[in-house]
């Protein structure tokens, strides 16, 4: 439950959760790729159907997607605004100093919206389908090849791991704190900036404090546990590639030709 | 200082996360100096319930009412301070530069001059067993017991006419125990101040409390005195309770000799007077 | 390294050894020895600032002792053998949050078996059977977050269980647990004290605990004050420290009962009760 609110994850059992998080990492990355390079009607409707298809498959609900995109409308629309008001050729409808409304202008406008809505879809799509621990686990495998340049690799990897696995607990120490303090008689969220930052300053302290104690008592653990920085490992947490994460990237393989073969 | 509850009912939510009915019709008065013990199994709702006694849990139906007056949002901030709260390992929200500054926090909230805070400052820490010179260490140089101490003469500072608790002796040793429990005992029994207490150690409900109210399932099911709450022991089971040592001891014994002793006992001293009186040895 | 630990070798060698945090500092362990032998259950006890919380720290290496020699398992501690040493220690310590590592029960139970660089099919089967040593396989894909404290400590116990340690050390690790929590998790230590012959050092300070244990070292200020069997050591200790079954022995003594005059267990008390009947 309390992954929830993290990645906003949503748990569920479709095709797309039962995916390698690999696969939808690197898809995720590549569809994306693809969008942004997309420049004619036909692509874009090709990748629509597409988006909306895996979103379809992903289980969840629209509504979710669209309070995913819902924060994000008021800048796509302004960036969308600027690309119509400043881009000229085709017809002209409107000219006014800088200011130009085009016909290619407005078809432009379009595009770039649908880019970038997509974009939010596909992104909401990995992060809603895949728990933040595989993904982690994925990002890892994916960054392996940087062990070679002296990255610690696995140890940003257990870093992280660690960090997630304790994001539920932190958020119920903060409640907790704020609760001793509100029966203190600190009151949230009201006054003047200042003094709303003021109020900040004995939650953030304790958790400061409990945090160090936590890191020094971890660090203890896990060296008695015998870990050590740069030694060799074994993960216990695996990642196993099935024939469907293979038939992903191949579907993204024809998606490609597709759009290649695709008259302008 | 009485507590009252009609009909409460609340939900839990944290974020995303909602829990229906943490508290469930509740009905419950808690008369004014008595020390209340509040038992449960973990999720029953005792930390709701203590929660909604000062106003962190605004019930959705029903009411709360400390002396007559109901909790809601406009009342909420005259009641933390009638009614204070101390959270399990308390140590955890000391946050300022000196033990002082820490305790007067809480008064300088609800508008007491400073140097007034500072008096009640130099009263409390006493109370609570400390000597004064610690006034202007910094609370993060102290032992466990001592920032223990130190939290708890931060909610005292506020001169409240209830304290509640949740698990007070949480992670202290004998000693520590002994100590804390002697103060609320004073607290109670010379400043008459009504307690209200969450806890898991049969042991101190028998040797503190007067008055016990058991939860399960956001639903108070008993409320009486100590002795009372040992009348049905397979209840006790069904509410996942524990029996105190003496008790415990008494029945092992008894299934051992193959019979009952005249009375239920909860102290040592009863104990050995109910074996001399049975004539088994 | 294989120890060898026959009967009469001591699992655990503590030879004077002292410690201090810096030059300047007190001694906070001031010529401290004792043994433990296989299969023992020893409990530690003292007040704060006895010393009893550097012992545990002392015996995996956190910190290093100042001068004196500590062997585990007939190995001697120093800068070359410590690592080797630790994969056949296991340690539990207070709090249940600060040392759960693992992102599920099975993943914090396998940390230590990843740190070998052991086989995925070996780890797996020694943390299937850990689980099912404590009793809580049924929770093996559960998140850290969803469970209580008594079930995060299991949780480390049986991560301690996948080792096979030579030697197991509790570092006050029942303190934050409510009395239903702690016993079931001393019965099953106790059990399996039993079944595999564990050897046990139980950093503590609860009497009850004590009371149960093969032997008790008593810390006084950085010294041993006491180290032998718990019925002497509460024989010549006050009431309100001892045990519930012992107190009422003693209180029907004064009461002019006959009973016998040394320290009894609980469940020494309830038999001389069937017995005199």
């Amino acid at each position: 439950m309390n992954t929830l609110l993290l990645g906003r994850y949503y748990p569920g059992e479709s095709i797309l959760h039962r995916l390698d998080p690999r696969a939808k990492l690197v898809g995720g990355f590549y569809l994306i790729f693809l969008l942004l390079l997309a420049t004619n009607w036909r692509a874009y409707v090709l990748l629509w159907i597409f988006t909306l298809t895996i979103m379809w498959l992903s289980g969840v609900k629209f509504s979710v997607y669209y309070r995913g995109v819902k924060p994000l409308i008021w800048l796509i629309t302004f960036t969308v605004f600027l690309q119509v008001l400043f881009t000229a050729g085709g017809t002209i409808y409107v000219e006014w100093g800088i200011i130009t409304i085009s016909s290619y202008g407005l078809v432009n406008g379009v595009y770039i919206f649908c880019r970038f809505i997509m974009i939010v879809f596909v992104s909401t799509i990995v992060t809603l389908t895949t728990r933040p621990i595989d993904l982690t686990d994925a990002i890892n495998y994916l960054l392996r090849p940087l062990n070679k340049l002296k990255v610690p690799v696995d140890e940003i990897s257990l870093m992280l791991t660690i960090a997630l696995r304790f994001v539920p607990t932190l958020l119920e120490e903060t409640q907790k704190v704020m609760d001793a303090q509100r029966s203190r008689g600190t009151v949230f969220g009201k006054g003047s900036i200042v003094i709303q930052m003021k109020t900040l300053v004995p939650i953030f302290i304790p958790l400061f404090s409990s945090s160090l104690e936590r890191a020094e008592q971890l660090a203890n653990a896990m060296e008695v546990k015998g870990y050590q920085s740069g030694k060799k490992r074994t993960t216990f947490r695996k990642l196993s590639w099935k024939k469907k994460d293979t038939w992903c990237l191949f579907i993204l393989v024809f998606i490609t030709i597709l759009l290649i073969i695709l008259p302008s | 200082m009485e507590i009252q509850f009609e009909g409460v009912s609340a939900d839990y939510q944290l974020g995303p996360i909602r829990r229906k009915s943490i508290l469930d019709t509740v009905n419950l008065h808690i008369q004014k100096g008595s020390f209340t013990a509040v038992l449960g199994h973990a999720g029953a709702g005792k930390t709701s319930l203590i929660k909604a006694m000062n106003g962190l849990l605004i019930p959705h139906t029903g009411k709360v009412k400390i002396d007559g007056i109901t909790i809601e949002e406009d009342t909420r901030q005259l009641i933390c301070k009638k009614v204070g709260m101390v959270f399990q390992f308390p140590e955890s929200q000391l946050f300022a530069e000196t033990v002082e500054k820490d305790i007067c926090f809480g008064p300088l909230n609800f508008g007491v001059a400073l140097q007034e805070a500072k008096t009640i400052a130099k009263k409390v820490i006493q109370q609570v067993g400390l000597s004064e010179n610690i006034l202007g260490n910094s609370p993060f140089s102290l032992s466990g017991g001592q920032k223990r101490r130190v939290a708890i003469a931060g909610i005292l500072a506020m001169e409240p006419e209830v304290l509640v608790l949740d698990e007070p002796g949480a992670g202290l040793d004998q000693n520590g125990k002994k100590e804390l429990f002697t103060l609320l005992t004073d607290l109670n029994q010379h400043h008459h101040i009504t307690i209200v207490m969450v806890t898991h150690d049969m042991n101190d409900v028998i040797d503190y409390a007067d008055n016990v109210v058991i939860m399960e399932n956001g639903k108070v099911v008993k409320h009486c005195n100590v002795r009372n709450t040992f009348s049905n022991l397979e209840l006790l089971d069904k509410w996942s309770l524990d029996l105190p040592d003496v008790l415990s001891l008494q029945m092992k014994i008894e299934k051992e000799i193959g019979r009952k002793l005249s009375m239920k006992c909860f102290t040592v001293e009863e104990l050995s007077e109910a074996i001399i009186a049975a004539d088994i040895i | 390294m294989k120890g060898k630990a026959n009967m009469s070798e001591a699992v655990v060698k503590v030879e004077n050894i002292c410690f201090q945090y810096d030059k300047r500092g007190d001694r906070v362990i001031h010529d401290v020895s004792f043994q433990v032998k296989k299969g023992e259950w020893v409990s530690v006890i003292g007040d704060n600032g006895s010393g009893k919380s550097t012992i545990a720290k002392l015996l995996v290496g956190l910190v290093q002792h100042t001068s004196g020699q500590i062997y585990i398992n007939q190995i001697k501690m120093d800068d070359n053998t410590i690592w080797s040493i630790r994969q056949h220690i296991g340690m539990v310590w207070q709090n249940p949050d600060n040392q759960f590592i693992g992102t599920t029960v099975e993943d914090d139970v396998a940390f230590s078996l990843e740190n070998l660089n052991m086989s995925y099919a070996e780890m797996k089967e020694r943390v299937n059977h850990s689980l099912q040593l404590v009793g809580i396989s049924k929770l093996s894909r559960m998140d850290p977050s969803l469970l209580s404290g008594g079930q995060k400590q299991k949780v480390a116990l049986a991560g301690v269980l996948a080792l096979h340690p030579q030697l197991i050390i509790l570092d006050e690790a029942f303190v934050m647990l409510d009395p239903k929590s702690r016993n079931s998790i001393i019965r099953i230590l106790q059990e399996l004290k039993k079944k595999e012959k564990l050897t046990i050092i139980s950093i503590t300070h609860d009497m009850a605990e004590a009371a149960s244990a093969d032997r008790i070292i008593q810390l006084r200020t950085g010294k041993v004050n006491f180290d032998g069997a718990p019925k002497d050591y509460f024989d010549n200790v006050c009431d309100w420290e001892v045990p519930v079954a012992d107190r009422l022995r003693r209180l029907l003594i004064t009461k002019g009962k006959e009973l016998p005059r040394n320290f009894m267990t609980e469940a020494e008390l309830v038999k001389w009760f069937g017995n005199s009947i």
